[in-house]
């Protein structure tokens, strides 16, 4: 009665779960592009997929489904260990699902006589159960003891490797308890054997010797040694009664060693508590709360991984609908596991262990491009984090070369990126090497929404390095400070400015400048004045002007002073020391 | 002393350089590991974290030295990147102790006297000229390129040490070898205008027509490039502004790798010539 309340109840979770997850594949839209409506989406997905179902595209869906879905080999070409892992998991528990769990729809349909303690059921139930628990081991292992370039992880990723690790170990510990148990057998006999408790109490009594002594029961009843007759005897009863359902349980190689390993003291005590009944609803209630939770848990990339694999395998980029990328993409939100192949392999995650914004790294990013296409509100605070982790990437599409789950990463965070920076949430990064990228890709982008973002991100540089004396016109030198000279003595670099004579050499080579008619029209200063500024503790005049961020860093200047004047370095450092500011108001913090 | 191969992060998605060189060290005969672990160079963080820059170079001269491997790469900002930073590593002591302590998190640790080249002084040091000469099996016959080295490569020379000169004549003399001409142009050595490319489009498509323009009236039939970045500016960017600008002839650019390659006998394909914006039949017709 239980059993069907919690498994009706459960399955109706799920499946609710599911519809919801499914819905959301249609309606989220992470690149912000033309969407059409839910129903014109999934319209349009139909269509797609009966196309390539009718079509010879049908053969590359199912290669990918043996290579990538069944024997997941994009895993084992990054790593062995993690393809065992997933491997032992993912198939351990797929066989334990068809043939124990639904063993009433398969097995028992299939094979003539069919009893779960039979082998090679017994036995195979075991196998698994052991490959699942080591694979969860080698999982465990990887995430918190192995060292290089370690993953982050997470609530839900902990949340999959205890239920795991209880549905399993539970199901061993059910099958201890049980086979240990007297009360059990005595059940059983009763059943089964047609004996009579009364009647045959030496018959049940050397059939209990025999299956003490061959199965692993433990019975406070009869005492060793076993004498030779009545083993025989029992084992006369066993073939008469029990041996057409049972094989020895010494082939349940988990549960009979962890009967051993328990001996016969705590063996006897548990089955008096009765705590056979407690396991039962321990194994089962972990699972039905697994598979209730399954659509809202990382479990869903059970569903959504496979599927993500499929449609990438067969869409192509130039030729499919806008609404269909915009699916795809959707499904690519749920399809990620949190493995954290891709952190391990992103050229700039070296620049997280010193800059520690965790959206630098592309495990993390998935979750705020998830967060962000559901529409939720984040401060703005969070978005400009968020912003900036997404834009500290040089594109380098080494996380998207790794994804097992086929995931188009880098197409993802352009998409997120974009999509944050025509909603006006601006980057500081932008205004450095890192926008080549976005430079390259020009043509993709409106030129407005390109534009859009660096014409804010001057004023932004204009309004927050504003003159010290509000004004216009010449800036009386009494106005300078010490004080702010001192701080770019932080490396070698910037002491060397104090050399500077003004000789004009670096502004006369600079390419820069080369490039105007007018130069101190376009660019504000020229590098000498640059210096100059700098010399004299006006860091607010140096960072406003153009000349520092048009600046190449190509060195010109640097190699041709006289005067040793590391001028290009200076220049960096001057940019630095604004990328600090913008942080420090990002954070709320007023800037001294 | 075996060589790592660095590979730059630009070209995974664009040139492909990656394969392409890899293709030639076979055919030169020139061994190289693959290190899966480097890291970028830190070069487009320089702006935003300067710290961030140096540990990122500092973290992947740490991962050659625990092979007791040398660096080789391809794109002179990489190269600059790393000579720059083990000259700040090996000079400046706070810097290294902080950067260090980043490094042990992992168990690594950063160790002076890893070498860095630039496949162009492996070609010109480790071959020789005349060994290079004697592979040549499709010489250019009669075309004249113009050589962009890269700033990096060049500069600040204090670290970079390009060449024994202070104008080092090792591009134009490998350039000689192929059988083609460099010519001396007077924008030689001006930066291709990357850096700011995404960030000042106006003032970089200035920089970079000039230099285009200046090429072309030297004499020169295309550009050669020894930097993954530069050559994206010379094809990629180029291509990009040629209707912007009025550019009716615009110059191709390939990088040295495929022009040795060429010379060596070496598919224009596998050389991935065919991926290039601007049309290079122009070249492939002077061998």
């Amino acid at each position: 009665m239980f059993f069907t309340i919690a498994l009706y109840t459960s399955l109706a979770v799920f499946l609710l779960g599911l519809a919801y997850k499914v819905s959301n594949w249609f309606r989220y839209n992470p690149g912000n592009t033309g969407p059409g409506t839910p129903l014109g989406r999934l319209w349009a997905f139909i269509k797609a997929s009966a196309a390539v179902i009718s079509s010879r595209k049908v053969f590359v869906l199912l290669q990918a489904l043996v290579v990538d879905v069944f024997l997941q080999v994009r895993i084992l070409r990054e790593s062995p260990l993690r393809w065992v892992s997933h491997m032992f998991i993912c198939w351990g528990f797929i066989f334990l699902l068809l043939f124990h769990a639904l063993d009433h729809f398969t097995l028992n349909r299939w094979v003539a006589h069919y009893y779960p303690t039979l082998n090679p059921f017994l036995f195979l139930r075991n196998l698994f159960g052991a490959v699942v628990l080591a694979g969860v081991f080698l999982a465990v292992y990887r995430r918190f003891f192995m060292k290089a370039r370690p993953v982050l992880t997470n609530a839900m990723d902990k949340y999959i490797l205890v239920l795991l690790a209880v549905v399993f170990v539970s199901g061993v510990a059910l099958e201890t308890a049980r086979l240990t148990s007297r009360t059990e057998f005595a059940f059983m006999v009763a059943d089964y054997a047609g004996l009579d408790e009364a009647a045959d109490e030496e018959e049940i009594a050397d059939l209990e010797r025999f299956w003490v002594q061959e199965f692993g029961l433990v019975s406070a009843r009869v005492q060793r040694p076993f004498d030779a007759d009545a083993l025989a005897a029992g084992k006369r009863s066993h073939e008469m009664f029990c041996a057409e359902c049972h094989s020895s349980y010494k082939w349940a190689f988990m549960s009979y060693g962890a009967s051993k390993a328990m001996g016969s003291t705590l063996a006897l005590r548990l089955d008096k508590a009765r705590v056979l009944s407690s396991l039962w609803y321990l194994h089962i209630l972990s699972c039905f709360i697994g598979l209730a939770y399954l659509p809202f848990s990382k479990m869903f990339h059970v569903i959504s991984s496979p599927i993500s694999l499929l449609v990438n395998s067969v869409q192509d980029n130039d030729k499919s609908v806008p609404l269909n990328i915009a699916t795809r993409q959707a499904m690519e939100l749920d399809a990620c596991t949190h493995c954290g192949a891709c952190t391990q392999r992103c050229a700039v995650g070296i620049a997280f262990d010193v800059i520690a914004n965790v959206y630098v790294l592309p495990s993390e990013k998935i979750a705020a491009a998830k967060a962000l296409a559901a529409g939720r509100r984040l401060s703005e605070q969070e978005l400009t984090t968020i912003v900036d982790g997404f834009y500290l990437c040089v594109n380098c599409n080494r996380c998207t070369e790794v994804c097992p789950a086929g995931i188009n990463l880098q197409e993802m965070w352009f998409a997120t990126r974009e999509a944050l920076l025509k909603r006006d949430v601006a980057s500081y990064y932008m205004l450095s090497k890192l926008s080549f990228s976005r430079g390259l890709n020009r043509s993709v982008l409106s030129e407005e929404d390109y534009h859009k973002p660096l014409v804010r991100m001057r004023q932004e540089v204009a309004a927050e390095f504003k003159r010290i004396d509000g004004q216009a016109g010449a800036i009386h030198l009494s106005h300078f400070d010490p004080a702010t000279k001192k701080r770019l003595s932080l490396s070698l670099q910037g002491e060397t400015s104090s050399s500077c004579f003004t000789c004009t050499t670096c502004s006369l080579v600079c390419p820069v400048v080369a490039n105007f008619e007018q130069p101190r029209q376009a660019l504000g200063l020229l590098p000498h004045q640059v210096i100059h500024t700098t010399n004299l503790g006006m860091l607010n005049l140096a960072i406003r002007s153009e000349m520092l961020w048009s600046c190449l860093g190509c060195y010109e200047c640097q190699e041709n002073c006289p005067q040793g004047v590391k001028v290009t370095d200076v220049f960096f450092e001057l940019k630095n020391i604004a990328m600090d500011a913008f942080k420090q108001k990002a954070l709320g913090h007023v800037r001294s | 002393m075996k060589n790592a191969l660095f590979h730059c992060c630009q070209p995974r998605v664009f040139l492909k350089q990656g394969e392409s060189i890899a293709l030639l060290f076979h055919h030169l005969d020139i061994g190289f590991v693959e290190i899966k672990e480097f890291n970028c160079c830190g070069y487009p963080l320089k702006n935003i974290n300067f710290l961030s820059y140096v540990t990122a170079s500092a973290r992947n001269l740490a991962l050659a030295a625990g092979r007791g491997l040398d660096v080789v790469t391809y794109c002179s900002c990489c190269y600059g990147s790393m000579k720059q930073v083990s000259h700040l590593m090996d000079n400046e002591k706070t810097l290294a102790r902080e950067v260090n302590a980043t490094l042990r998190q992992e168990g690594l640790k950063y160790q002076a006297g890893v070498g860095i080249k630039h496949y162009l002084e492996v070609c010109y040091d480790d071959i020789g000229l005349s060994a290079l000469a004697g592979m040549v099996k499709r010489p250019f016959k009669g075309m004249k390129v113009a050589p962009q080295h890269g700033c990096h490569l060049l500069r600040p020379r204090r670290t970079t040490r390009f060449g024994d000169a202070a104008q080092p004549l090792i591009f134009e003399e490998l350039i000689g070898i192929t059988g083609a001409r460099s010519v001396d142009w007077p924008d030689k050595r001006v930066c291709c205008s990357a850096p700011i490319w995404g960030v000042n489009d106006q003032v970089a498509m200035g920089i970079l027509t000039r230099k285009v323009e200046n090429a072309d009236q030297a004499g020169a039939d295309c550009l050669c490039t020894a930097c993954v970045n530069c050559q994206l500016q010379f094809d990629k960017v180029q291509k990009m502004m040629a209707a912007d600008r009025g550019l009716d002839r615009p110059m191709p650019s390939i990088s040295y790798i495929q022009l040795l390659g060429l010379s060596l006998g070496i598919d224009s394909g596998a050389l991935h010539l065919d991926d290039h914006e601007i049309p290079v039949n122009g070249v492939m017709s002077f061998l």
